[in-house]
């Protein structure tokens, strides 16, 4: 294991430690091994000395939450929690639902005719070929490709309208059940 | 070496070293594993323990090269610790020398 290695292990393992306290404790090692270096030892010598970084990233963890250090997450009674779920249904059923679903219905008819317009050409071509149509064959080729292009780029837009409009929908959610939890949002 | 009991010797050994003088990590970690093998690694979360319990104190100091070091010094709560635990350890060793003592005595 490389220094580089060492310290990125044990800054991943600190994850659940806020950003200061975990920049504090790497920067201990951070420290041994440029102190190590001045005093001529290479650097995987001293990545062999420190040991396992699970293991240390175990004992600091298990002292971190121990200790009063520990970011204590405020919980909620029970009668708060329900008058917060309440008031955030309420707020949510007058004021979020009918926009989500106006904008939800949209971006379904968009899609419906991205697919039509995509799938028109093989009413066009067929309907011509089987002289349903008024227009010569070519025409209806041209205009089937220029409905098809069009149809195929409705498509690659609305797919990222969609994922933009489910990833907001999803942090929502997650922030609404944060707020009635009584998380760091709130 | 059984790692609990170590972690407690190893504790021990720390304060004395401080109490002689002010030390940072990497002199600590030197002068530790001269004389017991231990993974240095493990010192960094001793010593940040003991400087929350206000048994040790740190503070920052130039360097002639590279960033300033971090040194621990004893405070007074962690020198009265410390004088608790030789205590206990010197009761420990007694007992367990005279264990050994006796032992070896009946197996001649």
């Amino acid at each position: 294991m490389s220094r580089n290695e060492f310290l990125q292990t044990l800054e991943s393992l600190l994850h659940t430690v806020p950003e200061v306290d975990r920049r504090e404790m790497l920067y201990d090692y951070e420290e041994h091994f440029q102190i190590g270096v001045e005093n001529g030892k290479n650097l995987k010598e001293l990545t062999e000395e420190l040991g396992d970084p699970y293991a240390i990233a175990r004992d600091l963890l298990a002292d971190y939450h121990d200790g009063r250090l520990i970011p204590e997450k405020k919980k909620r009674g029970l009668g708060k929690k329900i008058f917060i779920g309440f008031s955030l249904f309420l707020f949510n059923g007058i004021f979020i639902i009918a926009p989500v679903a106006a904008i939800f219905s949209v971006i379904v008819s968009v899609w419906v005719v991205a697919l039509a317009l995509t799938l028109s050409p093989l009413v066009l071509i067929t309907s011509s070929l089987l002289g349903y149509s008024y227009e010569s064959l070519t025409v209806n080729f041209f205009a089937s490709l220029t409905l098809f292009s069009l149809g195929m780029l409705i498509g690659i837009g609305m797919l990222n309208v969609s994922k933009y409009f489910y990833r907001t929908l999803v942090r929502y959610s997650r922030f609404t059940i944060s707020v009635v939890q009584g998380g760091r949002t709130a | 070496m059984n790692v609990q009991f170590k972690k407690g010797v190893l504790e021990l050994c720390v304060l004395i070293l401080i109490s002689k003088r002010d030390q940072y990590g990497y002199e600590l970690a030197q002068n530790i594993s001269n004389k017991i093998e231990v993974a240095e690694g493990t010192l960094y979360p001793l010593l940040r323990r003991l400087t929350k319990e206000d048994h040790v104190t740190t503070y920052l100091a130039e360097s002639t090269e590279g960033p300033p070091r971090k040194y621990y010094s004893i405070t007074q709560k962690g020198l009265n610790y410390m004088n608790e635990l030789v205590v206990e350890w010197q009761q420990f060793s007694t007992a367990v020398s005279q264990f050994i003592e006796e032992g070896t005595k009946t197996i001649e």
